[in-house]
C-alpha cells in the first residue's frame, strides 16, 4: 500500500507539473488575447479612397480651443475643387501631403510630444510667430519639390506676411498677395498658404500649381501621402548598393499611411520594364518571413502586426500593405524620451 | 522476542495474464530461519522462478506477505543484505570477471569489497582467467563468476536459482564445497535447484512445489546421525524371527546394489546396529552388503508430484508489518548514480558513443562544407556587393546572421536523430536477462530508470557539447565573427532532448522496443513542431494551442537556439515550460518502471 501511495504521488506530481504549461496556456492566452485585441485596437485602417477619419478628440483643458468665429474647415476635394490635391497630384518628379490636424491628435504624435519637448516647443513658438496654433489651425501640408502648401483656419490671419516678415515685396496674382523677402517668397489665398522651399523659388507657379485641375482619379487618400518617381534616390550617391537594387527595379513608388498607435502603410510601385512584380513581391515576402521568423512566441503584438503584412500583385503592380509597431520601435531603437525614462 | 527467520513466504498467490489469469503460485508458505540451508525442488512450469522473484522483491505477489529479515523485499537496504546468482543472466558482453567485480562493488557502494571480490573469483578457480572477456566465458565460468560477483559486501543470504546448471561435475563439487563453507560461516542459502541429488547433498531441508503449490517440506537428515535403519543384503533368505530385523524386499536397486536378500535393521545407535549384524551372523546368515537407508528426496519427490492434489498446508500466523526501511533521503540519488555509472560503462562497452560520435562527425563534415561553400561565400560576396565594413552586412551583422541560421539548422538537424538514436539504448540495458543482475543489487526499479535517463541524457550532451564546441571553432575558423553565446545553443537542444527522451523512456516500459519507442518519441517531435507552428499560424484556433501547450515547446526552442546561435539573449518561457513538461512525462516514466515486472 505505501508503495501505491508514492507511486500516487509521484503520479499527482507528475500532474502538477504537467498543468504547469496548460496553466500558462490558460493565463497566456487570456493575455495574449488582450494584447492582440489592444494591438488590433491600435492599429488604423489602411489606407482607402473616402476613409472616415479617425480622430481622437481633443484633450480638455489642453491649448486654446478654436476660437469663435473661425470659418468652417475646407470642403472635401469631392464635392470641390481643392487646391491641396492639385497641389499633390500636379505632373512633377515627386510629392507629398501630411494630414497635419489628423496625426497631431493621434497616440503616436502625442508619444512624440512627451519624447520631443523641446522640438515641440520650437513648433508651438513658430505657430505663435505665424499667428497660428499648429496644433488646430494648421490641416495639411503639401511638400513638392519647389515649395510647400499649408491649408487651415488660416482666414483673417496674415499667416504668410508672418512668415515672410515686415518690408517684404508685395505683388498681386490670381487674387493673391505674393510677398517676397531675401530670395523667399510666401502667398496667401484665404486658408491657403503657399511658400517657396528654396532661395529664388517661384510663388506664382506654386500658385498657378494650386489652382490647375486636379487630374482625374481619386488618389490622394491617407494620413501621409508620397510619391516619388524615385529618381532623385537613383542620383544619391552615398547610399548602400542594396538600397540602389530597389530602387532600381521600381518605376515609381506611392505611399499612403495611417497613423494611430501604429502606422498601417500601403505601399505602391510600378516595376520598371525588364522587371517582374512577381519577383519584387517574391523579394518582399522574404523579407517578411525572415522578419517573422525572428519574432519570439511571446512577442504578441509584433506578431500580430506581422500576420496583417500582405503583398500582392494585382494589375501588374506591386502592392504591400505593412503594419509598422511605430511605438515599440521607438523602444527598440532606444529613441530618447524624457517622461518614458523618468517613469522607469 | 525469537529472531526473525531469514526469509519468509506467508500464504503468497501469484497470476499473470491480463484477460485470463494463469494462477502461478498458490498459497505458498516458507520460512527460512537464520543459518540455514533451504532447497526448492519441483517440475519445470512448478512456478520455482517466480517464487524467487517474488523473495527478492522482482515481482510483487498478488496476495500474501514476502519478507526479507523481517522488511519488505523490495527495499533497496534489504537487498545489500542478499548475494544472488541468477539463473541465464547474461553478463555485460565484454567486461572481465575483473572488472565486473569493480563494478559491481561500486554498484553495491562498497569499494573496498573489490578486494575480497577478487579472493573470491580466486576461490572460484577463476584466478587465470580474470581479463577475459564475459562473451568468451564458458557457460561455467560464468556461474562461479556469478557466484564471486554474489558474494561481494558479504551477503546474510545466499539465493541460488540453479547454480551449478551448466557446471561439470568437477565445478559443481567446487560449489558444493563453497556453499557447505558459506554455510558453516552462518549464511542463509536458499538453493533452488533441479538437481535433486545436489540440493540433498547441501541442504537441509527441501520445499517441493508442484503446480505453484509446496506440496512437501522434506527433512534431509544429517549424516552425522547413526540412528535409523539399515539395509542388509545377506546370501541367503534370513532366518525367521530374528528380533529388530525385518523383510524388505523391494530395496534392491533404491538403497542397497548387491544381490540377495535384503532385511532392515532399526536401530538408536552403532551398538544396536552392530548386535542385529551379530544376531544375523550368529543364525548363519552370510552378509554381502551393509547401508544407512534414508527418507530418498527423489522418491519423496516422486511421491509428492505423482500423488492427489493437497490442500496447502497452514500457513501459520501472517507475519508482522514489515519494518520500515532505514530512512536515508539521499539513498536514491547515490543509487541513481551508482547505476548510471554502471549504465555508462556498459554503454561505453558497447562502443555506442564512439558511433554516435562518428555519424555526427560525419554529419557536421557535410555541413562544415556546405556551409563554407554556400554561406560563408555567399556572405562574403554580399559583403562585397554591398560595401564590406560598415556596410549591410558587415563582420558583426554577418557573423549573427550565420551564427542565427546555423543555430536554427543544429537545432532541427541535431534534435530528431538523437532522440531516436538514444531511444534505442534502453531495451538492452532494460533486457531482464541483464537487469535481473542489477535489481539484485540494492536499487531499486526506479533508481534504474532514473539512472537510464540520467545516462542517455549527459551522453547526448556531451555529444552536443563537442559538436557545438566543434562547429563553433569551425565557423570561427572560416573567419565568421560568431558569438560565444553560440556555444549555449546545447541548452535548448539538451531540455528539448530530455522532454522527448522522457517520452521514449514511458514508451519503452510499454512496449520494450527501442525502435517503436524511438519512433513514438519522434512522432512526439513532429506533432509538437507541427502542432505549435499551425497554432503560430492561426492563433484563433484555441483547440489547436491547448494541444500545443501540453507539447514540449520545440519551435520555441529552436527560436531560442536561433537566438543564441546569433548571440542574442534568449527567453526563459520555452525552457521552463519544456522542462515542467519534461520532469512530468519523467514522473510518470519512473511510475511506470516502478510498477513493470519484468
Amino acid at each position: 500500500m505505501k508503495r501505491r501511495g508514492r507511486d500516487l504521488r509521484l503520479l499527482a506530481l507528475a500532474l502538477l507539473l504537467l498543468a504547469i504549461p496548460i496553466a500558462y496556456y490558460l493565463w497566456n492566452s487570456r493575455s495574449v488575447q488582450k494584447r492582440r485585441e489592444a494591438t488590433l485596437a491600435g492599429v488604423p485602417q489602411f489606407p482607402a479612397p473616402h476613409q472616415a477619419p479617425q480622430r481622437r478628440p481633443f484633450p480638455a483643458g489642453a491649448p486654446a480651443a478654436p476660437k469663435e468665429g473661425k470659418p468652417p474647415p475646407p470642403p472635401p476635394a469631392a464635392t470641390k475643387q481643392d487646391p491641396m490635391t492639385s497641389f499633390v497630384l500636379a505632373p512633377g518628379p515627386g510629392a507629398a501631403l501630411i494630414q497635419v490636424n489628423a496625426l497631431f491628435n493621434t497616440p503616436l504624435f502625442e508619444r512624440l510630444r512627451q519624447c520631443l519637448p523641446e522640438q515641440f516647443g520650437a513648433i508651438d513658438k513658430m505657430g505663435r510667430t505665424l499667428g497660428v496654433d499648429l496644433a488646430y489651425d494648421v490641416d495639411r501640408i503639401a511638400l513638392s519639390q519647389d515649395g510647400v502648401a499649408m491649408s487651415g483656419f488660416f482666414d483673417g490671419k496674415p499667416v504668410a506676411e508672418s512668415m515672410i516678415g515686415p518690408d517684404a515685396d508685395r505683388e498681386g496674382y490670381r487674387g493673391s498677395t505674393i510677398l517676397t523677402k531675401d530670395g523667399h517668397c510666401a502667398a496667401q489665398l484665404g486658408n491657403l498658404v503657399v511658400s517657396s522651399s528654396q532661395e529664388g523659388g517661384d510663388c506664382r507657379a506654386l500658385i498657378d500649381r494650386a489652382l490647375a485641375p486636379a487630374p482625374a482619379g481619386d488618389e490622394l487618400y491617407g494620413d501621409v501621402f508620397m510619391r516619388s518617381d524615385l529618381a532623385s534616390f537613383r542620383a544619391a550617391t552615398d547610399a548602400p548598393p542594396a538600397f540602389h537594387a530597389i530602387v532600381d527595379g521600381l518605376d515609381g513608388i506611392t505611399l499612403r499611411a495611417n497613423v494611430w498607435d501604429s502606422v498601417a502603410l500601403t505601399l505602391e510601385a510600378a516595376p520598371r520594364s525588364g522587371r517582374s512584380a512577381n519577383e519584387i513581391a517574391q523579394m518582399a515576402l522574404g523579407a517578411m518571413a525572415l522578419v517573422k521568423g525572428q519574432l519570439d512566441e511571446d512577442q504578441v503584438e509584433l506578431q500580430t502586426l506581422a500576420e496583417m503584412a500582405k503583398v500582392s500583385t494585382e494589375g501588374g503592380k506591386l502592392e504591400v500593405n505593412l503594419v509598422l509597431p511605430a511605438q515599440d520601435l521607438f523602444d527598440r531603437f532606444q529613441f530618447p524620451c524624457e517622461k518614458r525614462d523618468a517613469g522607469k | 522476542m525469537s529472531e526473525e527467520p531469514a526469509l519468509q513466504l506467508w500464504s503468497v498467490g501469484k497470476s499473470f495474464g491480463v484477460f485470463r489469469k494463469h494462477e502461478v503460485l498458490r498459497g505458498v508458505s516458507i520460512r527460512v530461519e537464520r543459518g540455514e540451508c533451504y532447497g526448492l525442488a519441483g517440475p519445470n512450469g512448478a512456478g520455482k522462478t517466480t517464487l524467487i522473484r517474488l523473495l527478492l522483491g522482482l515481482a510483487a505477489p498478488d496476495t500474501g506477505e514476502v519478507r526479507l529479515f523481517a522488511m519488505r523485499p523490495d527495499t533497496p537496504d534489504v537487498r545489500a543484505r542478499v548475494g544472488f546468482v541468477p539463473e541465464a543472466a547474461e553478463l555485460p558482453p565484454a567486461a572481465s570477471p575483473r572488472s565486473l567485480v569493480r563494478r559491481f562493488a561500486r554498484l553495491r557502494g562498497l569499494r573496498e569489497a573489490e578486494q575480497r571480490g577478487m579472493e573470491e573469483l580466486d576461490r572460484m578457480g577463476m584466478a587465470e582467467l580474470l581479463d577475459r572477456p564475459a562473451n568468451k566465458l564458458s557457460k561455467g565460468e560464468k556461474q562461479r563468476t556469478l557466484l564471486a560477483l554474489a558474494m561481494l559486501g558479504d551477503p546474510q543470504l545466499l539465493v541460488l536459482d540453479e547454480p551449478t546448471d551448466g557446471l561439470d561435475p568437477l565445478g559443481r563439487a567446487l560449489v558444493r564445497r563453497v556453499l557447505r563453507e558459506e554455510q558453516a560461516r552462518g549464511r542463509t542459502v536458499f538453493l533452488n535447484s533441479h538437481l535433486l541429488s545436489e540440493t540433498e547433498r547441501i541442504c537441509t531441508r527441501v520445499g517441493i512445489l508442484h503446480r505453484g503449490q509446496l506440496v512437501r517440506e522434506h527433512a534431509v537428515p544429517s549424516t552425522q546421525s547413526t540412528a535409523g535403519s539399515s539395509a542388509v543384503v545377506l546370501s541367503d533368505p534370513p532366518p525367521r524371527d530374528l528380533p529388530g530385523i525385518r523383510a524388505a524386499p523391494s530395496l534392491l536397486g533404491q538403497a542397497t546394489e548387491s544381490e540377495g536378500s535384503t532385511v532392515l535393521v532399526d536401530h538408536d545407535d552403532v551398538l544396536q546396529l552392530n548386535a542385529a549384524l551379530d544376531r544375523l551372523r550368529a543364525a548363519g546368515a552370510q552378509i554381502v552388503e551393509v547401508r544407512r537407508v534414508r527418507e530418498d528426496l527423489e522418491a519423496s519427490f516422486e511421491a509428492a508430484v505423482s500423488g492427489p492434489g493437497q490442500a496447502p498446508p497452514d500457513p501459520g500466523p501472517q507475519p508482522r508489518e514489515p519494518l520500515p526501511p532505514p530512512r536515508d533521503p539521499f539513498r536514491g540519488v547515490r543509487a541513481t548514480m551508482r547505476v548510471a555509472q554502471e549504465f555508462a560503462a556498459d554503454l561505453a562497452a558497447r562502443k555506442v558513443g564512439w558511433f554516435a560520435l562518428i555519424i555526427g562527425l560525419l554529419v557536421f563534415g557535410f555541413f562544415l562544407w556546405g556551409l563554407h561553400n554556400d554561406v560563408v561565400k555567399g556572405a562574403a560576396a554580399t559583403v562585397r556587393q554591398f560595401g564590406g565594413p560598415g556596410g549591410m552586412a558587415d563582420e558583426a551583422t554577418m557573423g549573427h546572421w550565420v551564427g542565427r541560421w546555423t543555430g536554427g539548422f543544429v537545432y532541427w538537424a541535431l534534435l530528431p536523430g538523437s532522440v531516436i538514436f538514444a531511444s534505442m539504448f534502453a531495451p538492452p540495458l532494460l533486457d531482464p536477462r541483464r537487469t535481473i543482475l542489477l535489481l539484485a543489487q540494492p536499487v531499486s526499479r526506479g533508481d534504474l530508470a532514473s539512472a537510464l535517463f540520467l545516462t542517455v541524457n549527459a551522453m547526448v550532451l556531451g555529444e552536443y557539447l563537442f559538436l557545438v564546441a566543434l562547429l563553433y571553432a569551425g565557423i570561427r575558423w572560416m573567419g565568421v565573427a560568431v558569438s560565444p553565446l553560440f556555444l549555449c545553443l546545447v541548452a535548448p537542444l539538451s531540455v528539448a532532448f530530455a522532454a522527448l527522451y522522457a517520452v521514449a523512456l514511458a514508451m519503452t516500459y510499454g512496449v520494450r522496443s527501442g525502435v517503436a519507442s524511438g519512433g513514438i518519441a519522434f512522432l512526439i517531435f513532429l506533432v509538437a513542431t507541427i502542432t505549435q507552428a499551425a497554432s503560430v499560424a492561426n492563433p484563433e484556433y484555441k483547440v489547436l494551442a491547448l494541444e500545443a501547450a501540453l507539447l514540449p515547446r520545440l519551435i520555441g526552442l529552436a527560436e531560442q537556439a536561433a537566438r543564441l546561435g546569433g548571440g542574442e539573449a534568449p527567453r526563459a518561457t520555452p525552457f521552463v515550460l519544456t522542462a515542467a513538461i519534461g520532469a512530468g512525462i519523467f514522473l510518470v516514466a519512473l511510475v511506470a518502471a516502478r510498477r513493470s515486472e519484468q
